[in-house]
């Protein structure tokens, strides 16, 4: 095997088992995720009515799990686990859109009538958008770590996860893009209390909605980029990017908070530089992999 | 625990006798209402009077319509007058939204100016030649009088608790009436109404519930809204007559000494909000014996994580000595102790909360370090709050949907800190 795709392994065995630690603290120990929210709510709310003490129990179990995965995805990764861990983030980012936690994109410049109505009822799906990269990250894992491909080859990354990456990568960065360039109000804050902390500056808020509508912009192309071409830069540049805007959850957050809500982000960066390290090697002709009885 | 009000119905002949009336009443009702024609498309609903500026010379009094109609105003005339006044709304727009098909109503908003303080002003909005009864409301005080003030959240779910808690508003104003208690000027509402502020249907419900905290005489109890995680979108400013982009962070004066503050967790907590914060405490902070602060997501929650009113609005509140931040969003009853730079402090703000107007209720987690003095003051029952205020006690109880008193505790003044160099302040809290 070369020493990339040993690379690429240990990286998402270390980007996945840290998401799954910082899933585990927040889910299992701070608790508050829309994950509870959907489980105690009542249904007529959008939950599921458990009551909080059962849903309460229910998430400290989750946490065990994502503990158990994070363990094991270091000493000993496990297919089940792993399958658990997808499950979970999929099921997080319903829950999320269940009870409409997070971001609420404006959909006004849609005009009226159908076709707002659409994108009232698309922007609820945005949960799935954004967490794209976190759901794939332990399904890439699944696929690269006992790929037969691999392991005859030492060839990590067939075209099926290569599009799998592609497609959650930009899925996160084009949602993100879009909450820039509607101005969230915690990325704003994120910018202003980050300078402030980091550079002892005072950025005036109308700097901070000029940089985050550039940072936007940013990631819709970037997002679009990454489906179109095989460019290394602009992947690179995702890497780059989903690391400082993850450790900037300890600037603006402190250690304590900072830590999971920068583990949970692990895939913005990871994920993306595994496409760095695969898109340096050559890329095996699929004819070949298909003669030899790929993964795919 | 103790009552918040003296019911005669707690004897039992009454009840049986009152049990009577009651249906009697509600059976002829009933057939009045069976009778009725249905409401004209133009007839005034969901009749309110909310307050963004200064709720002793103004107020804004809004409607809804089905149609759009072409003249909407509001007849006034102060208590004693004969002669009304007509004044013609300023904004009249039709609802974001849809309603699957059904017509989409209007709103329409009338801006009240040059009004007298402490004032009963009786008005009528009327749509074309449809007018709504007869209200009235009464304008807030620029003088030292003993007032009070309900404070509550997170209305977005349990809708029968949200009725009977808008019912119960209603009876606590008049409560205080008949027993010349200091009177509740408004509802200080912490954001959360409903579920998802994209959707119509769920607001026009919202403000038929709403009508329940009027009073059987026609006494309308003003609003002063915050915005919640849940009132996203553009609705939440039609309904409360803001501006279309508003950012809703805005104060208000409750008499000539108590001030309110009403920010906005679902913005910028960091950027022009807190600018205007410390502007607006800079300047009115020592102009008032009482400050206090509403908003929605807690700086110290009692279940959640805190939002960014910790990093950005804390600092100012302890520098400047806020009495009492009014906090949402957790669902249950909390009370902390003076906080000051992360620790108990008597010269701190007392943080209340979290929401109890019909949502679900939570379990405090009292083993924070700022809850677990007062713990025994947390619980998990539908509530508001009841905040009064005289120049030297401002007390705050805690009344559940039963009409219990479920918590109640006193914060003396603060000295101004030019004055308190030489005096040591005397905050305290008293249960
Ligand atoms: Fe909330």
């Amino acid at each position: 095997m070369s020493d990339d795709n040993k690379t690429i392994d240990w990286l998402l065995r270390c980007g996945v088992a840290l998401q799954c630690a910082g899933y585990a603290w927040l889910v299992g120990v701070v608790l508050e995720t829309p994950l509870l929210a959907w489980l105690w709510e009542p249904a007529d709310v959008g939950g599921l009515g458990l009551g909080e003490a059962r849903g309460m129990a229910i998430v400290r179990v989750v946490g065990v799990l994502l503990t158990l995965a994070a363990v094991s995805t270091i000493m000993r990764p496990s297919r089940v686990l792993l399958g658990l861990v997808f499950l979970f983030q999929l099921l997080l980012a319903y829950a999320a859109w269940q009870t409409y936690d997070g971001f609420p994109l404006d959909v006004a410049w849609l005009g009226g009538g159908q076709l707002r109505a659409w994108g009232e009822t698309a922007v609820r799906l945005f949960p799935f958008a954004a967490g794209a990269a976190r759901i794939a990250a332990p399904l890439v894992l699944l696929l690269v770590h006992w790929s037969k491909i691999r392991k005859l080859m030492g060839i990590a990354i067939t075209p099926t996860v290569e599009w799998l990456l592609r497609v959650s990568i930009a899925l996160t960065f084009a949602a993100h893009g879009l909450e820039a360039m509607q101005q969230r109000g915690s990325f704003l804050d994120m910018l202003i209390v980050t300078a402030h902390r980091l550079f002892d500056v005072r950025l005036e808020e109308s700097t901070a909605q000029t940089m985050l509508l550039i940072i936007g912009v940013i990631d819709l192309v970037v997002a679009v980029l990454i489906v179109a071409r095989r460019w290394r830069p602009v992947v690179g540049y995702m890497a780059a990017w989903g690391l400082i805007t993850a450790a900037a959850r300890f600037f603006a957050l402190g250690v304590d908070r900072g830590w999971y809500e920068f583990a949970i982000r692990s895939a913005h960066w990871v994920l993306p530089l595994v496409l760095v390290l695969a898109w340096r090697l050559v890329p095996v002709p699929d004819a070949l992999l298909r003669s030899i009885g790929s993964d795919d | 625990m103790h009552r918040y009000w003296n019911s005669p119905l707690q004897d039992a002949s009454l009840r049986g006798l009152m049990a009577i009336v009651v249906t009697m009443a509600l059976s002829a009702l009933t057939s009045c209402v069976s009778q009725a024609e249905p409401p004209h498309t133009l007839t005034p609903r969901h009749v309110r009077v909310i307050w963004h500026d200064d709720p002793a010379t103004s107020a804004i009094v809004s409607w809804t319509t089905t149609e759009p109609g072409t003249k909407h105003l509001v007849k006034l005339r102060a208590d004693g007058q004969e002669d009304w006044t007509s004044i013609e709304s300023d904004r009249n727009e039709q609802f974001q939204g849809e309603l699957g098909g059904d017509t989409v109503p209007y709103a329409h908003h009338t801006t009240l100016t040059d009004l007298q303080p402490a004032t009963e002003y009786h008005v009528v909005c009327q749509t074309d030649d449809h007018p709504s009864r007869e209200f009235y409301f009464i304008t807030a005080p620029n003088d030292d009088r003993p007032i009070s003030l309900l404070f509550g959240g997170d209305s977005r779910s349990g809708i029968d608790e949200r009725q009977n808690v808008n019912r119960m508003m209603a009876r606590m104003v008049a409560e205080q009436q008949v027993a010349e208690r200091p009177p509740i000027l408004a509802l200080a509402h912490g954001g959360d109404f409903i579920r998802n502020g994209t959707a119509l249907d769920q607001w026009l419900a919202w403000l038929d519930h709403h009508e329940l905290t009027t009073g059987d005489d026609g006494r309308l109890l003003p609003i002063i809204p915050a915005r919640g995680n849940h009132d996203m979108g553009p609705i939440f400013n039609q309904v409360f007559a803001f501006p279309e982009r508003d950012e809703n962070y805005y104060a208000v004066s409750l008499s000539s000494y108590v001030r309110l503050a009403t920010l906005n967790t679902e913005t910028s907590t960091a950027g022009d909000q807190r600018d205007w914060l410390a502007d607006e405490l800079a300047a009115e902070r020592w102009n008032h014996r009482w400050y206090i602060a509403q908003y929605h997501k807690p700086a110290f929650p009692a279940v959640k994580i805190p939002s960014g009113a910790l990093t950005n609005w804390v600092p100012l509140f302890e520098q400047y000595q806020v009495n009492m931040a009014c906090e949402a969003d957790g669902h249950v009853i909390k009370r902390t102790p003076p906080l000051k730079g992360t620790k108990v402090d008597p010269e701190g703000v007392v943080y209340i909360g979290e929401g109890g107007l019909g949502v679900g209720q939570r379990t405090p987690k009292t083993s924070r370090w700022y809850l677990q003095d007062t713990a025994e003051h947390c619980g998990s029952e539908h509530h508001l709050h009841l905040l009064t205020f005289r120049p030297e006690r401002f007390d705050c109880r805690v009344v559940t949907m039963d009409g219990e008193v479920f918590d109640e505790f006193t914060l003396a003044p603060r000295t101004p800190p030019q004055v308190s160099a030489r005096t040591p302040d005397a905050a305290s809290v008293t249960n």
